[in-house]
């Protein structure tokens, strides 16, 4: 088991002498623009954690391999994952254990935020943050962005809480991602950085913005003085982008402006699934190495989701409960699911990072709303973990919990792996507080 | 006094509001009103002479107003907001912040909503995008900034300029600090770009980009309450007015009003009420409200397999809305007709699209027009509409449990538990013993692990059987006979509009109405002590035959309305 920290974290625990450090703490921004050279020269490269997540479920039967260990045999639904096999690992057997109230958000919410859904009436939340807004909640504050969202399928909002009801919203349009990340203001390694005399005014207004909310904070309650800090965190958040315009471009070798992406409209009522993957995946793996982020989540679709599929005679969801049989075409779906997050897999593997790829960096976390969509189990749940997150993790194996452990425990391993070393994650029956060393290189 | 606690028999509504949390907390703050009651009898013998003398007010003495929030702009009230203070030459997108949904209501998730950093980025560039046109366009220019700057840096100009316009945006009287902080803003900005409007401009991004804007402020901060509780002040109460009404902020009048404080009296707040429903923006607010409680804003996702549906697209949906929204405005509004009729009417108002979907004569010109259904016609009012009958379907076909659950829920406020999620939803394979919906549902009225909730939602569904997931009439499902007679907890209908007539009549769906405009005007689920107001509101709509005008002026004069409790 390898728990090498990023120095920073080390530093942390050298200062509060290894005393839980809480999130969002204030000099933790403070501290950031330093430390992004500091990471590179000392970390060689920065670790990454993705977030890839479908709606709907997988066929079981189908889905788990019948093998385990190195060199399992790929079962028929991950086939179409046999290019990049090297780099993933099949986790199967564990379950969700808070609960099942509210079929295809029960899940996710016990898996990443390890805590159970607050469920009013017919609409429902998460009761605490997802496991990337922890994490981007810790070492975030070193990047443009302290995490990025970003949905394939139009509307999909994803599930990225960074409290109960706020949801960060999924980027759908692979345009508007382009020009938020690679547009006017962004500088590739080399290029000069902006001389403009208005990024100091956007400065004194967000200044300005910031003071007001200080001021409203003083009159509202509790609940609304933690939205306010939240809207709070926005603001200073930008504050620090427009800042780091004015500064030379990171020296970072595997950094290149990406092409512009073209419309990508749906054809004849069915959205363009794949193309929009390919594009999205093209410029989220040049916003991790651009160290525009650490904290990726894509939202292929979402919960419940009823996408006519090529080839499909009703939505995903509806298929999922009224297709007969072996479900051939629900099947078909979840094949061709995995033949996009493939696409995904394979962009990161191919741009190169130091003696690795940008893939060698990051760690993915890939799931489901529930298990099989026919009948919203959350037992035996579908987890894959991609990529060696800077030698934390152990790809090419299938471990197969025989104790139906908590899928909890696997976010809580992925944050070990970025260096957030939480004392516990989640809540109630969701709560963990170790990981799994199967999956750990 | 105690007594007051327990006192009214209002069991009806427990079952759709999951009072048990509120219950328990209302009992918990009623003691520590009962202690304040005590200490100050004297007031509360003078409220209850002073609310018997308004006829318009319902007495409610016990009232707990719920918490004083801030309430987020909603994605078309950022809209409506900014288009008021730009006019029309400069085009203002919907807030890039997607809305939040609580208790189905837009409304209710911005009291919980905030901004997401993804969010805070968007609204800036927003902000010195109007800005800049703003200050590009001269009759614009000319509106906003009211004097000739003398110089480059002109703060007297800049604060005339931007004290105006926050007073606008932020709904209410700006201080000194923060006149002070906007001018220097736009100063700085005036001498580092060397123009004054380029200046300003930045001064009028950070009023838009401010919380004070984004958020509107009910927190109860109002003065002279005849309650132990706070009152909204006046500016809190014009923008609660405004937004209720028009789905957009106060008017010059209304702000001014509160300044006056006018809207502290019944007589000075009812006149207001009466202007606001008088004037053309309540159709704003009104087609806002019926977007939000049908859930309308859902058609732009009105998914339906085009393969089988010819008229299949994705304008299709908003075509739909339209027809709903166009019928409401014409009923309620122009005519101030009665709300019931919008189920049971069999006028519509349809474009050439949707009379080929409806297989009705299509209107002679592009756009809308009204059109009345025969009288033998089996498609009446909102339950005979695309908007209803697609949305409340599958992609590729009708469901009557959906169907019904709206019905059931929005209509008549019953609250129906999700299904359990372990259960196998498919229905039987289509087959010659089951080709009917009804035939394939069966096991949901023969398996007693269904019928508890399937007993409430499928047979009203299944009335409806004759529109498929296009809304189009049919009377064979599979080569089966459709049979649509069924009957609403016991009231017996033979079709689609029989259920329409069956709904209008049902007991709670007056109540479930006035509950559903009052938890979009207030943003909250009403609390144990706010129900004594509902039952008022809803013996006064079944007296003025189900108008809206007098159910909104009624939400608007009611204490839970005008009140905030401060939040902890």
């Amino acid at each position: 088991m390898n728990l090498s920290q990023p120095s920073r974290r080390r530093f942390l625990r050298g200062i509060l002498g290894g005393a839980a450090v809480g999130v969002g703490l204030p000099w933790l921004e403070l501290m950031a623009r330093p430390s992004v050279a500091s990471a590179a020269a000392t970390d060689a490269f920065p670790r990454r954690f993705v977030i890839f997540f479908w709606g709907n479920g997988v066929l079981p039967e189908k889905w788990v391999p019948s093998t385990t260990g190195m060199g399992f045999e790929l079962s028929e639904q991950l086939a179409p994952l046999a290019s990049v096999r090297e780099h993933i690992s099949v986790v199967s057997g564990m379950s969700v254990k808070t609960g099942n109230p509210v079929a295809h958000l029960a899940g996710p919410s016990g898996f990443l935020a390890g805590r159970p859904l607050i469920v009013n009436g017919n609409d429902s939340t998460f009761s605490g943050p997802s496991i990337d807004q922890i994490i981007a909640s810790e070492i975030g504050g070193n990047t443009t962005y302290r995490s990025l969202e970003i949905a394939i399928q139009e509307r999909a909002r994803g599930l990225s809480y960074v409290a109960s009801n706020q949801v960060n919203p999924a980027e759908a349009n692979p345009r508007v991602l382009f020009e938020r990340l690679f547009g006017g203001s962004f500088r590739a390694p080399g290029e000069e950085p902006i001389i403009d005399p208005t990024l100091s005014l956007r400065r004194s207004v967000l200044d300005a913005v910031g003071s007001d909310i200080g001021r409203l904070k003083r009159r509202v309650g509790t609940a609304d003085q933690i939205r306010l800090d939240q809207h709070l965190t926005g603001v200073r958040d930008l504050e620090l982008r427009v800042a780091r315009l004015l500064e030379d471009p990171a020296n970072l070798a595997a950094c290149a402006r990406p092409s512009e992406p073209g419309e990508y409209a749906p054809i004849d009522g069915r959205p363009q699934m794949s193309a929009i993957t390919s594009v999205m995946s093209d410029l989220a793996a040049m916003a991790l190495a651009c160290d525009q982020t650490r904290v990726l989540s894509m939202w292929y679709s979402a919960s419940l989701n009823g996408i006519l599929f090529p080839g499909a005679s009703a939505g995903h969801h509806t298929l999922t409960h009224d297709e007969p049989g072996d479900q051939p075409t629900v099947n078909m779906i979840v094949k061709s699911i995995m033949t996009d997050f493939a696409t995904f897999v394979e962009k990161l593997a191919a741009v190169d990072e130091g003696d690795g790829t940008i893939l060698d960096h990051t760690g993915i976390l890939a799931t489901t709303d529930c298990a099989m969509g026919r009948n919203h189990s959350t037992d035996d749940y579908p987890i894959l973990l991609v990529g060696k997150m800077g030698g934390y993790l152990k790809p090419g194996m299938h471990y197969r919990s025989n104790s139906a452990e908590n899928v909890a425990k696997i976010s809580y391993t992925m944050a070990q792996g970025m260096g957030v070393d939480l004392p516990s994650f989640g809540a109630g029956e969701g709560e963990v507080n170790s990981i799994v060393s199967e999956v750990v290189a | 006094m105690a007594q007051r606690v327990t006192m009214k028999p209002l069991t009806r509504h427990l079952n759709y509001l999951g009072l048990q949390r509120i219950f328990a907390r209302s009992l918990m703050r009623n003691r520590l009103l009962f202690v304040r009651l005590l200490a100050a009898s004297l007031p509360l013998v003078a409220l209850a002479g002073c609310s018997e003398e308004s006829k318009q007010v319902i007495a409610d003495p016990d009232l707990i107003p719920a918490d004083g929030l801030l309430r987020r702009l909603t994605e078309t009230q950022f809209q409506s907001s900014l288009a008021a203070v730009f006019g029309p030459e400069v085009p203002v997108p919907v807030s890039p912040e997607p809305d939040v949904q609580l208790g189905r209501f837009l409304s209710v998730g911005a009291t919980q909503a905030t901004f997401s950093p993804r969010g805070v980025e968007a609204i800036e560039k927003v902000s010195f995008d109007l800005a800049k046109k703003a200050m590009e366009n001269e009759a614009v220019r000319a509106r906003l900034v009211p004097c000739v700057p003398a110089a480059t840096r002109d703060d007297a100009c800049a604060t005339t300029a931007l004290v105006r316009l926050a007073e606008q945006l932020w709904r209410r009287p700006v201080t000194g600090e923060e006149a002070a902080k906007l001018v220097d803003v736009a100063g700085t900005a005036a001498t580092t770009l060397a123009d004054f409007y380029q200046g300003l401009g930045y001064g009028i991004a950070a009023t838009i980009q401010s919380p004070n804007f984004l958020f509107r402020a009910e927190l109860g901060e109002g003065e002279g309450s005849a309650l132990p509780t706070g009152r909204l002040n006046g500016f809190e109460l014009a923008t609660r007015l405004a937004y209720f009404f028009w789905n957009a902020p106060p008017d010059d009048a209304l702000l001014a009003a509160a300044e006056q404080g006018l809207l502290s009296t019944d007589e000075g707040l009812q006149a207001q009420a009466e202007r606001l429903f008088a004037d053309p923006r309540v159709h704003g607010g009104v087609r806002n409200f019926f977007n939000e409680y049908f859930q309308l804003y859902e058609l732009d996702k009105l998914d339906k397999d085009p393969t089988i549906f010819e008229h299949a697209r994705p304008e299709l949906g908003p075509i739909a809305r339209e027809e709903t929204l166009s019928t409401i405005e014409a009923l309620l509004l122009e005519e101030e007709g009665d709300y019931r009729e919008l189920f049971t009417g069999r006028r519509t108002f349809i474009n050439r699209e949707l009379a080929s979907v409806y297989r009705v004569p299509a209107p002679a010109r592009e756009g809308f027009a009204e059109y009345v259904y025969p009288p033998d016609s089996p498609r009446a009012g909102f339950l005979g509409q695309l908007s209803f009958l697609g949305l409340h379907s599958h992609a590729v076909a009708s469901s009557a449990t959906i169907r019904g659950l709206f019905i059931r829920q929005r209509l008549l406020c019953k609250r129906i538990n999700p299904p359990p999620v372990n259960v196998s939803t498919a229905l039987p394979e289509v087959n010659p013993d089951a080709q009917t919906l009804r035939d394939r549902l069966s096991t949901h009225a023969t398996e007693p692990s269904c019928a508890g909730c399937h007993d409430l939602t499928d047979p009203i569904g299944l009335g409806l059987e004759n529109f498929d997931a296009m809304g189009q009439y049919r009377t064979t499902d599979n080569g089966g006979t459709i049979d649509p007679a069924g009957d609403l907890d016991g009231a017996p209908f033979a079709d689609a509009r029989g259920v329409a007539e069956r709904v209008v009549q049902h007991e709670d769906f007056g109540s479930c109405f006035v509950a559903n405009l009052y938890r979009y005007a207030t943003g909250h689920e009403e609390n144990f002590t706010e129900l004594p107001i509902l039952e008022g509101l809803t013996g006064e709509l079944e007296a003025s035959g189900y108008r809206i005008k007098p159910a909104m002026i009624g939400i608007v004069m009611s204490e839970g309305f005008r009140s905030a409790s401060k939040a902890q």
